[in-house]
């Protein structure tokens, strides 16, 4: 029996940090586009919600929070394309 | 026995396997969209077949072994006869078609190393069983496997909710993890696609090399190739209903962006195992995924029992598809008479299995019809405590 203690924990460490910094990628992109507190648009009668499903549209976001968000998407799409690389055997040999 | 009637049934039977190992494998990455309305049930399996087939093709790299070592075959080792084969494939696909029953999630790979172990038991004896390579292969690795990904899933999980908090009680857009959802869970199916349709491309061609229908040392022929790509797609597409409901529903009850971080925390454990040559089944790696996003969400809680019982059905797996693998053996050693009785068997407890399931059927619809429900029950109580506050 021969464990390599050594690629199991490298396999933990890679594991752990790349799904943690795609989560976070694409959360930040949420985070930026939820960002204007939005009074207009709860007053304007969309109180009763639910914080988990709820979808973000609000034509009162600011440009920077819009582009910010797209930047993380694209981001995260990265990270996504970075894994089809890697399933892929003819890309990376 | 004529050779030729050997190799057929052993064809058929690995082409078999691949289906119910697709069927079986559609939660792992489809069992949290699903539940999460994502995508709705046809559109998620559909796609996972589509990815399965494209992944099949894309890498064709087949085993050196049939076993990966478990067994010692090869130079100087022992040789694993088409018979043997044949066995094995039944005890993995009576243990595969037994756990799908029981909605368990169970790894397909480790129901053939079972029935290839009994198999091999029975007809070279306990010396043909490397027990080294059973333990740092497929026990340790069974260990490992949810606990990385449980872990990886959990801190996920608290960082998606982290990062998208709000103090104001306004909407956080969490709903958006949906749309990461189709991405991440595609990347899993891919992943399975590249993997496990190469399994029994393996143990076909190295069936075929034995039989002496296909030079030593070459590839897989491309009808294999093909007929493997599209018996996992259309398992994959049959979806495993009892297993996703099982990954989707039965384990904790998961969110968009819980599930996003399971998923994504599969793919990369898988990835990452892959790469550095620690192969996790993808099935222990998806159900420690979405253990520990569950534990990971703050309100949500675990079914430890359905947890403990598929955990039951991994510590099974090999001994019990090594039991039907082994008796299967003790017939097919017999001669052309024991390999027909262990076809029909077989194929009445396919058919056996099959008629048993439908007096409670788990199906798309009825699978759709709980996720509406859990949904409405979901909002209602949400949109009421809100008014309350």
């Amino acid at each position: 029996m021969n464990i390599d203690w050594g690629a199991l924990l490298i396999v933990f460490v890679a594991a752990i940090v790349a799904a943690s910094l795609i989560v976070a990628l694409f959360a930040t992109g949420i985070k930026l586009f939820a960002v204007p507190p939005r009074d207009t648009a709860v007053s304007a009668g969309a109180s009763a919600r639910d914080d988990e499903t709820d979808d973000v549209s609000d034509p009162t976001r600011p440009a920077s929070a819009t582009i910010g968000g797209i930047v993380f998407f694209a981001l995260t799409g990265i990270g996504i394309l970075w894994g089809v690389y890697l399933i892929i055997p003819a890309l990376h040999g | 026995m004529d050779l030729t009637l050997i190799v057929v049934l052993v064809i058929a039977l690995a082409l078999f396997f691949d289906f119910t190992n697709g069927f079986h494998d559609t939660a792992n990455a489809m069992a949290t969209p699903i539940a999460t309305g994502a995508l709705k049930p046809r559109t998620a399996v559909a796609l996972a077949a589509v990815l399965n087939l494209v992944g099949a093709f894309l890498s064709t790299e087949v085993a050196k072994t049939i076993s990966g070592g478990i067994i010692r075959e090869g130079e100087g080792g022992v040789r694993i006869t088409p018979e043997l084969v044949f066995a094995g494939l039944i005890g993995a696909i009576v243990w595969n078609l037994t756990t799908w029953y029981f909605g368990l999630p169970s790894s397909s790979s480790h129901a053939l190393f079972g029935g290839l172990i009994g198999s091999a038991l029975v007809g070279v004896g306990i010396g043909a069983i490397d027990f080294g390579v059973v333990m740092s292969k497929v026990i340790l690795p069974a260990l490992f496997a949810p606990a990385i990904a449980g872990l990886t899933a959990f801190t996920a999980t608290r960082i998606a909710y982290a990062i998208t908090r709000r103090h104001d009680g306004l909407p956080d857009g969490r709903g958006v993890f949906r749309i990461g959802q189709i991405f991440s869970s595609s990347l899993v199916a891919l992943a399975h696609g590249t993997n496990d349709a190469q399994k029994t491309m393996g143990v076909i061609t190295l069936t075929l090399i034995a039989a002496g229908l296909q030079e030593s040392g070459s590839g897989p022929e491309f009808w294999v190739v093909v007929s493997c790509a599209f018996a996992i797609a259309i398992g994959t597409y049959s979806g495993g209903w009892r297993i996703i409901k099982t990954m989707g529903h039965g384990l904790t009850a998961v969110k968009p962006a819980q599930g996003f971080a399971a998923e994504t925390s599969t793919a990369a454990t898988i990835l990452a195992s892959s790469h550095l040559g620690f192969a996790l089944s993808t099935t222990q790696v998806a159900s420690g995924s979405v253990i520990g996003s569950g534990l990971g969400r703050r309100g949500a809680s675990v079914r430890w029992g359905t947890a403990r019982r598929i955990l039951v059905g991994w510590l099974l797996t090999l001994p019990a598809a090594a039991l039907v693998g082994g008796l299967a053996a003790l017939l097919a050693l017999t001669g052309t008479v024991g390999i027909v009785i262990d076809a029909v068997l077989g194929v009445a407890f396919i058919l056996g299995i099959f008629v048993l399931s439908r007096s409670e059927r788990v199906d798309r619809a009825s699978l759709e019809k709980e996720v509406n429900a859990a949904g409405q029950a979901v909002k209602i109580k949400k949109s009421k405590s809100r008014s309350r506050a």
